[in-house]
């Protein structure tokens, strides 16, 4: 499981037609960075903290932005993100949160959990890419694997 | 000692007692006869001469006289006996054992015996002793004489036959006699009431020496009568036992006496009519009357009798033992205070045989003895008039207390219950009380509060048949004595504890003729039922009957506002779960529903990049519609979403710059391009105090819409005005666009309504319904005008700033 130490992305999406059409817009745009994704809550919280089925994963090696949906089975979203921003070892990665509709009153209550940015799902690729443009760190990803 | 030949002489058998009295005679005394033979020497006489009797015996008495006097007593003897005569008097002198002779005045008595020998029995008295009478004699005379002239009184002195001996000038004057008239005149002469034979009784009692005083009235020359003081004693003159009246003429006096009693009898008249009871009286160790007058065991309603015996006042004047110690402990330590200002005691109530009367007493020391003057006045009256009055000022205040009561709300039964027994019981005298107050539905029946009956605040259950034949009971009644028990029927007397003996006043408490309590007042005498009292408790009834009202409406209120709030609750519970679900929904529809959209939107996306080869134009075409239908669904969703969610945010108001934010705004939909072809003018926004973020949303969609429908114009024109009206601020936003025709404003706010097509100016239909929400959440109104192809003016008012005004 060697791929796991050179995770750049954490996408935390359970649907898998929004998984095939974000894994696109990413590539479209040439995010060519590995991607990890986890399908719910729980496997996230496992991967970041080296548990469960990534017990043997480095916990040195964080995933450089993750994106975070926040419905999601077992474990909430919103749940995942206090995790990762009340742990000090995780609380610096950046996290975008991915939500459905821009009125999700949802984002409110991640911005106050630490959230960095949020995206709405890509009805539209452009404004998917655009919004990662707008993280400070993305050109750090993007320009890695290029 | 006696000489035999006296046998001879007297009769033998009147010897003993005769020689016995003489014996005892202190002059000397002896009897001769007729030739001058002892015959007889009293003891005294044996002892002046100083012989022994045996000596004396048959001695002639010249023996013992002195020889040149012989001649003279022979002579006298002689004559004695030659004239048969008695009361001569010779002075001589006869032997004496120690001094030789002594002289003496003899007086000679002749005396015949049986056999008509003449003894002789001779008084001697020793002529020292006679002439010390002779001249005190002389003296009197001229003192009678003189003192008589001297005294200012009446001077009057007479013999034993009454006969007038001296009288001096006052006594002439006095009587209007001269003193020659007087002295011719006697005693029974000018002393009226007077009998001599009685009056002389009286004046050989008297001795000299002793004197008395008696009363009498005396008769003038001219016949006018006088009332005399006559001080009277005796005396001798002249030998004589004569009688001495100093008499003073008393008309003055009597006249002033009869003055007197005339004064005191008239003092004695006010004093005992005086409406005060006044006496003099000593307390300590008990009440000792010294006076009173009539009207002082008057006040106490007693007999003077009853007051006078020493010592009976406190038990006389207090029936009530208790209240007899009380009053009189408090009496006497006042008085033993010594203080004037605690020596009052009013409103004292004296009861007798059951009446009560009022008394006020004050007390005055009299200084320097152990009396006090009591005054005491009957302020029945009085007390009975204050007590009215109070009651009167009690009345006022219970009523008005009970007002209080009323509006303050009581909500308690037992409340209303307490404060009417209270008030009647302060206002009235009474024995029992009980007031009973039925509950809404009349079947318990509360005894609220009672004195002297059962325990405060009992309930009773009571049946629909006791409620109706309670009801039937609504007059008020004066119930005497057995009445009670056969007027009433035997629930409210088990109820209320009715007590035999008792008197009751009986009201009943009617709230539209609806029976809603009971109030009973006993009296253990039925002399208390005045109507004063039946009016008292009627007023009262009256009161409660309102307050008992009241409550029951309270009550009924209270009910229904707990009914209310319950339904509020019910209600806001509905509209809370209503809202959740309502957001769950929200959710869903954001999440759920746009999953699949996306789907829809992305996966035509790849169709068309990856497989625009083997796409005819055609097939791109529909590509594009299913691609922007998609969108278009997006859209909606998100401002359903963003309308449902006005109506459920809080408000946050601030104050707002509606200027600067209509400005920015403009900026923010138009690019410069846009803004060539646009004139917009912003006049003077007041500022408002409303939620920024709505408030933003509402300038928006106003101003974007005015931008949208005039897009096709040449020159678009776009006013944005504001003013304040009354307490409302209007904002108006007038565009030179589309318009509209008036007949669909009543359409145009509603949620997607349109009155335009989507070819003609794309929307989804929510703006408007957003803007109407977020300016009615402020308390404002919206409203627009329209004319179809010139333009259209869109107005929201706002309540003039005044914080705290928004839920």
């Amino acid at each position: 499981m060697n791929d796991y130490e050179v995770i750049d992305i954490l996408l935390v999406e359970d649907n898998p037609q929004d998984v095939e059409l974000t894994l696109r817009a990413l590539k479209k745009r040439n995010v060519l960075n590995p991607v990890h994704v986890a399908e719910d809550g729980a496997q996230a919280l496992d991967f970041i903290f080296c548990k469960g089925a990534y017990s043997s994963r480095d916990f040195k090696n964080m995933p450089k932005v993750i994106f975070l949906d926040l419905k999601l089975p077992k474990v909430s979203g919103l749940e995942v993100l206090k995790a990762i921003k009340s742990n000090e070892h995780t609380r610096k990665i950046p996290v975008v949160v991915v939500t459905s509709s821009k009125e999700d009153p949802d984002i409110k209550a991640a911005y106050e959990l630490g959230a960095n940015s949020y995206v709405v799902k890509p009805v539209e690729f452009d404004e998917f890419v655009e919004t990662m443009k707008s993280l400070d760190y993305y050109w750090l990803i993007v320009n890695q694997k290029l | 000692m006696l000489n035999t030949n006296l046998g001879q002489a007297i009769n033998l058998d009147m010897s003993g007692i005769f020689f016995s009295i003489i014996d005892k005679f202190d002059h000397p005394i002896i009897i001769l006869d007729a030739k001058c033979m002892i015959l007889y020497a009293n003891q005294i006489f044996i002892e002046t001469i100083g012989f022994c009797s045996e000596d004396l015996m048959g001695l002639s008495f010249f023996n013992l006289v002195k020889q040149e006097e012989i001649k003279d007593i022979r002579q006298t003897f002689e004559n004695c006996i030659k004239y048969n005569s008695s009361g001569f008097n010779l002075q001589h002198k006869i032997i004496n054992g120690k001094e030789g002779f002594e002289s003496f005045k003899t007086n000679v008595v002749l005396q015949k015996n049986e056999s008509n020998q003449s003894i002789l029995i001779l008084h001697l008295q020793p002529i020292k002793e006679f002439i010390e009478f002779i001249e005190e004699n002389k003296k009197k005379e001229l003192c009678y004489e003189v003192l008589a002239e001297q005294v200012s009184d009446s001077f009057l002195a007479h013999d034993f036959e009454g006969r007038f001996l001296v009288v001096n000038e006052q006594a002439c004057k006095s009587l209007r006699y001269s003193k020659e008239e007087l002295l011719n005149m006697s005693v029974t002469d000018i002393e009226l009431d007077y009998d001599l034979k009685s009056a002389q009784a009286e004046w050989s009692k008297v001795k000299p020496g002793e004197g008395f005083t008696l009363y009498g009235r005396q008769i003038r020359k001219d016949g006018t009568i006088f009332p005399v003081e006559i001080r009277f004693g005796c005396s001798y003159w002249k030998g004589e036992k004569i009688f001495l009246a100093m008499c003073r003429d008393i008309t003055e006096r009597k006249k002033a006496e009869t003055e007197l009693k005339e004064k005191e009898e008239f003092n004695r008249l006010v004093m005992d009519n005086l409406p005060i009871g006044i006496a003099v009286n000593s307390v300590f160790p008990t009440v000792n009357f010294v006076y009173m007058n009539d009207k002082f065991p008057h006040i106490y309603r007693v007999q003077r009798e009853q007051l006078e015996e020493p010592g009976s006042f406190w038990e006389v004047v207090c029936e009530d033992a208790d209240f007899r110690s009380y009053i009189k402990k408090r009496v006497l330590d006042d008085i033993a205070s010594g203080e004037v200002g605690r020596m009052m005691w009013e409103n004292i109530p004296i009861v007798r045989g059951g009446e009560t009367r009022y008394i006020s007493a004050y007390n005055i020391p009299i200084p320097g003895k152990d009396l006090l003057i009591s005054t005491v006045i009957d302020v029945t009256d009085r007390v009975v008039a204050e007590q009215i009055l109070q009651q009167n000022a009690g009345r006022l205040q219970m009523l008005h207390e009970i007002d209080q009561a009323i509006l303050k709300g009581f909500t308690q039964l037992e409340d209303i219950g307490e404060l009417a027994i209270k008030h009647i019981s302060k206002l009235i005298e009474l024995n029992q009380a009980s007031v009973a107050i039925f509950d809404f539905n009349c079947k318990d029946l509360h005894v609220i509060s009672e004195i002297n009956g059962v325990k405060s605040n009992t309930v009773f259950m009571i049946s629909k048949a006791d409620y109706k034949r309670l009801s039937i009971l609504k007059d008020e009644m004066i119930l005497k004595n057995d009445e009670v028990f056969q007027k009433l029927p035997s629930i409210i007397i088990d109820i209320c504890d009715l007590k035999e003996g008792f008197s009751y006043i009986y009201l009943p408490l009617l709230a539209s003729d609806k029976l809603i309590g009971i109030i009973n007042v006993g009296f253990s005498n039925e002399k208390d039922l005045e109507d004063q009292k039946i009016q008292i408790i009627k007023e009262i009834a009256t009161q409660i009957t309102l307050a008992v009202e009241q409550t029951h409406l309270r009550r009924e209120m209270e009910l229904h506002a707990v009914k209310l709030e319950e339904r509020v609750r019910e209600r806001t519970f509905q509209l809370e779960s209503a809202n959740k679900e309502l957001e769950a929904f929200s959710y869903s529809v954001s999440h759920d529903l746009r999953a699949p959209l996306r789907a829809v939107n992305g996966y035509v996306q790849i169709l068309i990049e990856d497989y625009e080869s083997i796409l005819d134009d055609e097939g791109k075409r529909i590509c594009s519609v299913i691609s922007s239908s998609a969108k278009q669904m997006g859209q909606l969703i998100d401002d359903l979403l963003s309308f449902s969610r006005i109506g459920r945010t809080n408000l946050e108001p601030s104050i707002v710059n509606m200027e600067q934010m209509a400005k920015s705004i403009y900026y923010e939909l138009t690019s410069e391009n846009n803004r060539n072809n646009i004139s917009f003018n912003v006049e003077n926004l007041p500022d408002a105090f409303v939620d920024t973020m709505l408030i933003r949303q509402v300038w928006i969609n106003l101003i974007s819409n005015a931008i949208k429908f005039s897009s096709k114009r040449e020159s678009t024109v776009i006013n944005i005005s504001g003013m304040q009206q009354g307490d409302e601020i209007i904002y108006s936003v007038k565009d030179n666009g589309a318009g509209f025709n008036m007949k669909y404003v009543e359409k145009m706010f509603g949620v997607f309504q349109r009155l335009h097509s989507v070819k003609e100016f794309e929307g989804t239909g929510v703006g408007l319904a957003i803007v109407q929400r977020i300016i009615n959440r402020h308390g404002g109104r919206v409203w627009a005008e329209g004319i179809e192809d010139e333009g259209a003016t869109f107005y929201f008012s706002l309540r003039c700033r005044e914080e705290n005004s928004y839920e």
